[in-house]
């Protein structure tokens, strides 16, 4: 008898599909229909309370290369047939421990306000501050404090190297081919002492023959310009890359310490150019320039990539918006 | 072996000045077997009483003498009986539900604990069937979702059912189905949740104050319970709704004996629209669907010990193929995950006062995106050949673990809880692979990934549950842990309490204090349970994560109907980590995870109230909520504190549900929160090469606007003769408020740039057809 009972109960099921079958059938329909159409996404206006029209300056002093910078307006985000235009009628004045030493001069060359290193000589500590305004507009200022001067105390070809070169070449179908070769390069040594406390560093690679001279790229190993770089991430291994123009970091792997920095260069002499020598220039940068450049550059990085958080970029101008700031500078030449 | 001596002196000195006897057993459902977890045991002549544990066991210990005991459990029709106590008895007891096959009102028990006895604060448990009597997004009840209807708990983007308790971030929740942690607890890109209510039989929420026997996460547990099986007679229940349907069926395999649980659901969007599809797209099929399969069984062997054997296994499984379209030139991809859970569980009682629960378990989670492209060509002698050239990507994370939980009932003032566990990890946070055949150069596979990652992880925990006096009740433990990773040996120490203090019957004062520590993290862009979050280990450069949670409040009951609870909270959460400025959570094959995040600090704070009314035709809940959530990282923001993603400033929640008769029912809910924080620039200007740069005001520096929608749902039940059904009909957001989703740039008509605001689900009618026998 129980049996049976479970039987029907197993066979409810069947019933209950049945009996109400086309009920459901219809509402389902329906409904489904009604939800495909009405479910699309419905977009309305969003109002945001946006910063055009506000100063922007741009300007960097170091003792022996003077000051230069440039003013412009800041733009709504969306103001897409708009490019933000430099302003050539400002006026900057330029203070050193709250005493004005010069105003800057627009140079219609370089498309720059400028000061001559003659009045920028300074110390290390001395605090620079920038006051600009132009008519109609909020008047915006920055201070900055000039670095220690930080020199190279040795530099040389440590060693000759081969390094793997990775190259992609593509067949008659274009499928790609990946090969590799070996390729000559100098493993060079910079040899600095970084002074107690928080310190930021650039260092720029240039190369000048009788007939040109540039900036050029550079391979390290070296993790510092990963792992000390604060706002950069990267590989952390010991694989080599690339970097290029300016590179940034920061002494939080060796604070206080002598630090030598390794930089590979591609052998190259004799194939593009005549005999060249190349200038290695250590920047003792301010806070404000480690902050900026790290920022801005992560987001020109990132702007393509829909998925990469939002970059911060840093700004010390109040009122404003954009950069104002320091760095000491030592160079050191060596010949290939 | 302190804590052994320690348990075994207060024993001792115990029974040298008394003499007891103690009652223990089980209560179960009169009707289906099922065991009643926190149902009441009480002596109403010495008011001394216990409750059932989460397999429904008890032990009380009185002294020697006639005895009056009262068993109880809300919504069933309380037992009394009147014994003299002169020797340990086991008495096992069976309630029955007091209104039969009504499942929207709850009726009082005669002795329940109430809110203000309880010592555990910041626990919510909703019933089931309260769950199923709400309205449902597109008619599929979710449990969820009704938790984000807490207060305390937030509930992330619209529509989804990620969990963001008291500030805490989604990672932080431990969600146990049938205490195995669930990893992933969502399905179609967290619009529902992978927990079937029909397969459920309890769910709890604890947002502070941590009994000692959880650990592993810093927010909050979700505790759900399985169905265990009818033992006396077959039933089934199942639903029929406009996008998916479940059924489950439960019963006895060997009557009083064993019984066994099984229960199903799927999708069916994809098979209703891929004739619209197909047609529109020339062949091509896309697709989506994911179902659910649970499945329990339990054998008594005797009165004292038990087995249990349950499992999950859910996937998602989103699909494109045209090859329909051109069988020379396609493609063929897809998107799945899923968890896959299992357990065997051996409940014991080793003697009167002891229960022992030896637990085996394992969990996974993996995701899947796949391309496979198709070629047709003409090689040089003329002769077609197809190519094909594959990607996969693929992670995930793999738990395997053995515990033992031991509950000694010393006396009736000490409830004790001890026990330990070991947990074998198994994470891999990401491996893709290619593979190129047919062409003139073949790459068999080449597979870049990170490396598989184990690590082990060790659980010790203590906790009692004293009544120091009538009126003050504390629960103290401590929970000790160690994970070991690489090279990498991290330990923990978190202690626990919690207390209440009757100030009189019906009011209550309540503190608690939790640290705990977490040894993995989510890496996650979305927040909102996308199968692309990443899992990873605790390293030796990103540290474990912990938290330390204070909070004080009162409980209340208002005319033996009303809890009122009112909870501030201030929690301190450390090493959670963040991507950095400018880190994508995609692989490039190049830049390792740890890279990519940065460890900082985080910050919540604030007050709750939550009006809840159990009892009777009209029952429902309030929740108001004022939050505060911040984090700051060194770098991240440029190193200033920012507000979290899901920093909402004002909460508030109501539930209802109303049995205007014996045939129809209403329920509504009603939410609003302050609007979500979001990152947008607020202008651009010229940066030092000339290049356009953005200004944020800040990471989530900005606000959408509020966010609020009604949901409403009217049931008709019918008894029928050997069934009972229930049209469910409904509707999601019912005055259709457009609320924010996302905010995006765009053009308007004249060419200028906007921002616009994209809303989801205007007003979504639903309906489903549930059946029950």
């Amino acid at each position: 008898m129980e049996l049976l009972n479970q039987y029907l109960k197993g066979v409810m099921i069947n019933y209950i599909l049945k009996s109400e079958y086309k009920k459901i059938l219809i509402i389902h329909f329906s409904l489904f229909i009604l939800l495909v159409f009405s479910s699309c996404q419905k977009t309305v206006y969003f109002d945001v309370e946006t910063q055009e029209n506000k100063l922007v300056v741009n300007s960097f002093i170091g003792p022996e290369s003077g000051a230069i910078a440039d003013v412009s307006l800041s733009l709504a985000p969306l103001d897409y047939d708009e490019y933000p235009e430099y302003i050539t009628n400002a006026t900057l004045q330029l203070f050193k421990n709250e005493i004005l030493i010069a105003n800057y001069t627009y140079n219609e060359t370089l498309y720059k306000y400028t000061i001559d290193n003659s009045l920028t000589a300074a110390n290390e500590g001395d605090v620079f501050k920038v006051i600009a305004s132009v008519p109609g507009k909020e008047t915006v200022s920055a201070i900055t404090t000039i670095p220690e001067k930080v020199e190279i105390e040795n530099i040389h070809i440590a060693d000759t190297i081969e390094l793997i070169n990775h190259e992609v070449i593509y067949d008659s179908l274009g499928y790609p081919i990946f090969t590799e070769d070996t390729i000559p390069y100098y493993k060079i040594e910079i040899e600095f002492t970084d002074p107690a406390g928080e310190n930021y560093y650039n260092l720029i690679t240039t190369y000048e023959d009788a007939s040109a001279s540039g900036n050029v790229c550079f391979t390290t190993n070296d993790p510092v310009y990963t792992l000390g770089d604060e706002f950069s991430f990267g590989d952390s291994e010991n694989d080599f890359y690339t970097v290029c123009d300016n590179a940034y970091f920061s002494d939080i792997t060796f604070n206080g310490t002598k630090k030598i920095l390794t930089v590979y260069l591609i052998q190259v002499d004799g194939v593009f150019f005549d005999d060249p020598k190349y200038i290695f220039t250590l920047q003792h940068v301010s806070s404000e320039y480690y902050k900026y450049f790290s920022t801005v550059n992560l987001q020109n990085g990132g702007t393509d990539n829909p998925f990469a958080q939002i970059v911060t970029v840093f700004s010390n101008i109040e009122g404003g918006f954009g950069i104002f700031s320091s760095y000491n500078e030592i160079t050191a030449e060596i010949e290939l | 072996m302190r804590i052994t001596l320690l348990v075994t002196c207060i024993c001792i000195t115990y029974n040298l000045f008394t003499q007891t006897f103690t009652i223990s057993g089980y209560i179960s459902d009169g009707a289906t077997g099922e065991k009643l977890i926190g149902a009441t045991v009480f002596d109403t002549k010495t008011l001394q009483g216990t409750i059932t544990n989460e397999y429904g066991f008890y032990s009380l210990s009185l002294s020697e003498d006639t005895v009056k005991l009262s068993y109880s459990y809300v919504g069933y029709t309380s037992q009394k009986e009147s014994i003299y106590l002169d020797t340990d008895k086991q008495i096992n007891k069976k309630l029955s539900a007091s209104v039969e096959l009504e499942t929207v009102v709850i009726s009082a028990a005669e002795k329940e604990e109430k809110i203000q006895e309880r010592t555990q604060m910041s626990t919510i448990d909703i019933p089931i069937e309260t769950i199923k009597a709400l309205p449902a997004f597109l008619g599929e009840t979710d449990v969820l979702k009704a938790m984000q209807l807490l207060p305390g708990v937030q509930g992330g983007t619209e529509g989804t059912s990620g969990i963001y308790v008291r500030g805490g971030s989604p990672d932080q929740n431990l969600i146990l189905l049938d205490g195995v942690p669930v990893y992933n607890a969502s399905h179609l890109f967290g619009f529902f949740s992978v927990f079937n209510s029909d397969a459920l039989n309890k769910a709890t929420l604890i947002k502070g104050g941590f009994p000692a026997r959880y650990g592993g996460r810093l927010s909050s547990v979700i505790d759900l319970r399985m169905k265990e099986g009818n033992m006396n007679e077959y039933h089934g229940e199942g639903s029929i709704g406009l996008v998916a349907s479940r059924f489950t069926i439960e019963g006895p395999i060997k009557k009083d004996t064993s019984s066994f649980m099984l229960s199903a659901r799927r999708t069916y969007i994809d098979l209703l629209a891929r004739p619209i599809v197909k047609a529109s797209s020339e062949g091509s099929v896309v697709g989506y669907y994911f179902y659910d399969l649970n499945a329990k069984v339990n054998y008594k062997f005797s009165d004292k010990d038990r087995l249990y054997l349950s499992g999950y296994f859910g996937r998602d499984k989103f699909y494109f193929n045209d090859k329909d379209y051109d069988p020379d030139d396609y493609t063929d991809a897809g998107l799945d995950w899923g968890n896959g859970t299992g357990v065997i569980r051996w409940n014991h009682i080793v003697n009167k006062k002891t229960f022992s629960n030896t637990t085996a378990t394992f969990t996974s989670y993996d995701y899947e995106i796949y391309t496979n492209l198709y070629e047709t060509d003409i090689d040089d002698n003329g002769d077609e050949f197809q190519s094909i050239f594959g990607f996969r990507y693929f992670s995930g994370i793999r738990d395997w673990t053995l515990k033992e939980d031991i509950d000694f009932v010393l006396n009736p003032k000490h409830y004790i809880k001890f026990g330990g566990g070991v947990t074998y990890h198994t994470f891999m946070p990401g491996a893709t692979e290619f593979k190129q055949e047919g062409t003139e150069i073949d790459i068999p596979e080449i597979n870049l990934s990170s490396d598989n990652i184990h690590a082990t992880e060790f659980d010790l925990y203590i906790e009692d549950d004293w009544e120091i006096t009538s009126a003050l009740k504390i629960n103290y433990g401590l929970h000790a842990s160690a994970f070991n990773v690489d090279t990498s040996f991290y330990t923990s120490l978190q202690p626990r309490i919690s207390a209440r203090y009757l100030i009189n019957n019906d009011l209550s004062i309540k503190a608690s204090y939790s640290t705990m520590t977490q040894f993995i993290h989510l890496l996650s862009n979305s927040g909102i349970g996308l199968p692309t979050d990443l899992w990873v280990p605790a390293t030796d450069e990103v540290v474990p994560q912990n938290a330390q949670q204070y909070a004080v409040g009162f409980a209340y009951t208002l005319l033996n109907n009303y809890e009122i609870s009112l909870e501030g909270y201030y929690k301190k959460m450390n090493n959670i980590i963040d991507y950095k400025d400018g880190a994508s959570y995609l692989y490039d094959g190049v830049t390792e995870w740890e890279d990519k995040v940065e460890s900082g600090e985080g910050w919540a704070y604030g007050a709750e109230l939550f009006l809840q009314k159990r009892i009777g035709n009209f029952n429902g809940w309030l929740g108001y909520t004022l939050s505060w959530s911040d984090r700051q990282f060194p770098t991240i923001n440029l190193g200033e504190k920012f507000p979290f993603k899901y920093d909402k400033r004002h909460e508030i929640d109501i539930a209802c549900v109303y049995k205007i008769n014996e045939h129809i029912s209403l329920s509504a809910i009603w939410v609003y929160s302050s609007g979500q924080a979001i990152s947008i620039p607020v202008a651009k200007y010229l940066g030092t090469y000339g290049q356009e740069v953005y200004y944020y005001e800040g990471r989530n520096g900005y606000r959408m606007n509020p966010y609020h929608r009604m949901d409403i749902n009217i049931a008709f039940h019918k008894e029928k003769k050997y069934w009972t059904r229930t049209w469910n009909f409904g509707a999601y957001n019912l005055y259709n408020h457009k609320n924010p989703f996302f905010i995006y740039e765009d053009a308007d008509l004249s060419g200028k740039g906007v921002y616009k605001q994209v809303t989801l689900f205007p007003i979504i009618p639903y309906f489903s057809w549930d059946f029950k026998f």
